[in-house]
């Protein structure tokens, strides 16, 4: 599949995940390598930081008990409303995709 | 592969390609990584498979390559090489009371702030704050202890020659014609010598658990150049009373106080900075 449909979508799975529960990078990449076997994890990495810096995410340092400190992505207002965007356009091409005729 | 083999290639890969601030921030984002993998019993090996060569982690960040990285890079150095010849410059002047307090806030200003443009150059890092954490949890203690030791050792071993020789002009020990030229240029510069492992060492530690060094090396410079300039004074004068001695160390305190004033307030400086991160919308 072409790549930049492809990472549209994995930023779209992404946001989700974020917006379900705050998370730190490596449960991230890790819950998301289960979805997508194929796909480099550092790929998801590339795309957590993008998100961020368009600041549709924001980080925070949380402490577990034992180990060291953990950057965690929690969403923004600005991710909500891209969230919401990108699920609308989504479902739109996947009609469109199904009345061409493609099942 | 181990870990930090793993991370120092990555960190080649990035060098000249990406901001400072970037690949900082990469490298301390895998380690994290490779940490969290560790303690959720993943061997090395399989992570690496996951995210693949650091020459692909590269690829995968190219939309955030920053095209004058290189430009920037040999400019900062230039910069750099610039402050730490103006540090060494009054460093070579000579230290009178009058001179003291503009001389040193000088070189504790600009030796930290090359050496740091030269080595470093990125805010980014967390703050001191994390340091007492290092010092208390993480970082060996032998190790800590053996340095201290060390350095103390070595200041006084060179100190002490340098009065040896400034009394009586000779060695307290024999040695080859040309070893003495040497040594006496090792006395005399023996202070520029001793920053450059400590330097060293403050900026391994600092790259080993992501603490920003200016704020610790404007207090390394104070201090060393107050034990420098305590050994200067007590050494160009024939007759020491306790009187003098007290003044001396007074005045050699002065270097130590203007190091530490600005340490604290770059670390405060830097304090902010994370506050605003922490509460505003951030580039990681």
């Amino acid at each position: 599949m072409n790549a930049q449909i492809k990472k549209g979508i994995l930023e779209m799975c992404i946001l989700y995940t974020i917006s379900e529960e705050e998370m730190y990078g490596y449960d991230i990449m890790k819950k998301m390598n289960v979805y997508f076997p194929e796909v480099n994890e550092s790929t998801f990495y590339s795309i957590l930081r993008r998100l961020n810096k368009e600041g549709s995410t924001e980080t925070y340092f949380g402490e577990i008990s034992n180990g060291p400190k953990r950057k965690y992505y929690k969403i923004t207002k600005v991710g909500t409303e891209k969230l919401k965007d990108d699920v609308i356009s989504w479902k739109q091409i996947n009609s469109i995709v199904k009345d061409i005729g493609i099942d | 592969m181990t870990k930090r083999k793993y991370l120092r290639s990555l960190r080649n890969k990035l060098r000249f390609k990406f901001s400072q601030s970037t690949i900082n921030s990469v490298v301390k984002d895998y380690d994290e990584y490779f940490e969290v993998g560790t303690s959720n019993k993943q061997s090395i090996e399989e992570m690496i498979v996951n995210i693949g060569t650091p020459s692909e982690v590269a690829k995968s960040l190219e939309e955030e390559r920053d095209n004058l990285a290189l430009l920037k890079y040999i400019f900062r150095i230039f910069i750099g090489v610039i402050f730490i010849y103006y540090s060494c410059f009054f460093a070579s002047h000579i230290i009178s009371k009058a001179t003291i307090v503009t001389i040193s806030s000088l070189i504790v200003i600009t030796g930290p702030l090359g050496m740091w443009l030269i080595l470093d150059g990125d805010f980014s890092y967390s703050s001191i704050q994390d340091l007492r954490e290092v010092l208390y949890n993480r970082l060996n203690k032998k190790i800590t202890v053996f340095t201290v030791l060390l350095y103390l050792c070595s200041i006084i071993f060179i100190t002490g020659s340098a009065y040896y020789f400034t009394v009586h002009h000779q060695l307290p020990f024999l040695l080859p014609d040309k070893l003495i030229r040497l040594y006496i240029f090792m006395l005399e510069n023996g202070f520029t010598f001793l920053m450059i492992p400590l330097i060293a060492i403050t900026f391994n530690v600092s790259r080993k658990y992501y603490i920003n060094t200016l704020p610790i090396l404007f207090f390394e410079f104070g201090m060393i150049y107050s034990v420098r300039v305590l050994f200067y004074q007590y050494s160009n004068s024939n007759l020491i009373s306790e009187n003098m001695l007290l003044s001396f160390i007074l005045v050699s305190m002065i270097p130590l106080v203007i190091g530490g004033t600005i340490s604290l307030l770059s670390y405060q400086f830097m304090r902010i900075k994370d506050k605003k991160k922490i509460s505003g919308v951030t580039v990681i």
